[in-house]
């Protein structure tokens, strides 16, 4: 996974580069926001940073709802940063003594080993637990949205429901979610995240801003 | 840990910290909705409230593949009734295997196959641009595009992308790559596999086109592939996670579920096949090595179950000629795999 010398030798389109105007109209406040969000200033600038290589890059998103689609690319962001977090809490928790975890940057393999993850293990059963309890058509829309990656629209035109139905199907399922004790190591990101830099690949650019 | 009134004050938190994140996941949100968010943020609990929603769902990423599996296998086909009908044809090496038939795939499946079609917002502005990648052969080549998405081209492999039209696109033909798409539902991703169209919004495949075959396999999201020859059945077939589809030529296409890893493990330097014919092998083969190889009529049709390193070619060829009643041959400038007499 070395080479990134393939980019097409095309100017950036010019999605981007109003997005990249709108990023630097916007800046403060996106920061002022994070600020907010994750109540650590400096984890604000981190989080504004990345954004910046993702929205030059970002080609034909639509600029019409430019200045949500920012704040949506920064949680995304934030969110890869959980996901860091996690990973790397599962591993420490999993592969207690094993050294070098990853190589060349490649992350390594998600799956727990046998004999140490029986928390993992349990955890995973009382959120399939918690899934499954879930009346049949708020289980289908929360698996085409969260494990399929469908976005809400998508969902309500294959379910022939309205999106609201489909918010109101996803907030049922998030509800029973986190009404779950929770995971040892998740949930806080504002101490970890910062010092971790990414352990991901980091997903999806525009795409979980969709979700 | 708290007392009874601290829960019911953090039970309402939390569930306007789910209404919020559902609502801002929507492309209705706009920036005052935005800023209204901000501004609920400096409630009480609120930050923490919302730090476990978040939490939660990067944790349901982090299980994605054990989830899928847990909530759609008792059932896999329970959704809509309008999903394809996929009839059971028993089981390929004890897995659940079926078996599609493309003919009678009804109305209410293309209807239901219209509904995912994903309209396009921006209207295409220009001729599209295409770029053409090769990978040398025995190398693998990592790619980046300028939409966020990104490629693992095998070695051997050549393909052309085009990003600036209204469909993001790609063309192959004697490839394989795995392809991991940045989600854009305003521009669909279509590969055009020899005489196959698969299209994603967004999601991590692997698409194989050699020897006249061609087989996707999905790790993660929805792809749907059709063919696209004229005068064929062009109904697309749905894949999700951990499905596989194959079809030879023009033969019935078969869709198994199977380990994407496996499907994946060129990347690692192994190829890995299950009740795979020596030919197929042959045209993988001959994809990372220079001296051509080929194999004979009467053992073309060989199966192979096994996991081939990708290290030296003679090394490829001694391990093949251990495993199967074949062994190779000099000749015309290419190592020819024949049966083993008395085989």
């Amino acid at each position: 996974m070395s080479e990134d010398q393939t980019r097409p030798p095309t100017a950036p389109p010019s999605g981007a580069s109003v997005l990249v105007a709108l990023y630097l109209e916007k800046r403060a406040d996106l920061v002022r926001f994070f600020t907010a969000r994750t109540g650590s200033a400096a984890e604000a600038e981190d989080i504004v940073q990345d954004m910046y290589l993702k929205v030059s890059r970002a080609e034909g998103a639509d600029v019409s709802n430019g200045v949500a689609w920012l704040y949506r690319l920064g949680s995304n962001v934030l969110l890869d940063r959980v996901r860091g977090a996690q990973r790397s809490g599962r591993r420490d928790a999993e592969w207690r003594g094993v050294t070098a975890v990853q190589v060349g940057g490649e992350e390594v393999e998600d799956v727990p080993p046998a004999e140490a993850g029986i928390d993992a293990r349990r955890r995973l059963a009382a959120l399939i637990a918690a899934l499954d309890q879930l009346p049949p058509q708020a289980r289908r829309v929360f698996t085409l949205h969260k494990l399929d990656g469908l976005s809400h629209a998508e969902v309500a035109a294959r379910l022939g429901i309205s999106r609201s139905a489909v918010e109101k199907h996803v907030m049922a399922a998030l509800k029973r979610l986190s009404a779950l004790a929770p995971a040892n190591p998740t949930g806080g990101t504002s101490s970890s995240a910062a010092s971790l830099g990414r352990t991901g690949p980091s997903e999806d650019l525009g795409g979980d801003a969709e979700r | 840990m708290t007392r009874p009134t601290q829960d019911m004050h953090d039970d309402a938190r939390r569930d306007e910290a789910v209404t919020w994140h559902v609502r801002l996941q929507s492309d209705q949100a706009g920036e005052a909705d935005w800023l209204a968010f901000e501004a609920w943020l400096g409630q009480p609990g609120a930050r923490e409230a919302y730090d476990a929603i978040d939490g939660v769902w990067a944790e349901l990423d982090l299980h994605h593949d054990a989830l899928a599996e847990a909530l759609r296998e008792p059932a896999p086909m329970s959704a809509p009734p309008a999903r394809a009908p996929l009839r059971r044809a028993g089981a390929v090496r004890g897995r659940p295997s079926r078996r599609l038939w493309f003919g009678a795939l009804g109305a209410a499946a293309a209807a239901a196959a219209a509904a995912v079609a994903v309209v396009s917002i921006l209207p295409a502005v220009t001729q599209p641009h295409w770029t053409t990648y090769s990978a040398e052969k025995g190398h693998n080549r990592a790619i980046r595009l300028a939409d966020g998405s990104s490629v693992t081209l095998g070695a051997g492999s050549t393909l052309k992308v085009s990003l600036d039209g209204a469909n993001r696109r790609v063309v192959m033909d004697n490839a394989e790559a795995v392809f991991d798409v940045a989600k854009d539902p305003s521009h669909p991703f279509l590969i055009q596999a020899g005489d196959h169209q698969v299209r994603v919004v967004g999601t991590r495949f692997d698409v194989l086109r050699a020897n006249g075959r061609v087989v996707v396999t999905v790790e993660r999201g929805i792809v749907q592939v059709r063919r696209t020859a004229a005068g064929e059945d062009q109904t697309p077939a749905e894949l999700h996670a951990g499905q596989q589809f194959q079809r030879r030529g023009s033969e019935t296409a078969v869709v198994r579920t199977v380990d994407p890893r496996e499907a994946m493990a060129w990347r690692e330097g192994r190829l890995i096949y299950r009740d795979a014919e020596l030919g197929d092998v042959v045209a993988d083969l001959n994809r990372y090595y220079d001296k051509p190889l080929r194999v004979s009529p009467d053992a073309a049709r060989l199966h192979f179950s096994g996991v081939l390193a990708l290290d030296g070619e003679d090394q490829v060829v001694r391990r093949l000629e251990l495993l199967m009643p074949v062994r190779g041959a000099a000749g015309d400038g290419a190592l020819i795999l024949q049966r083993r007499p008395g085989a």
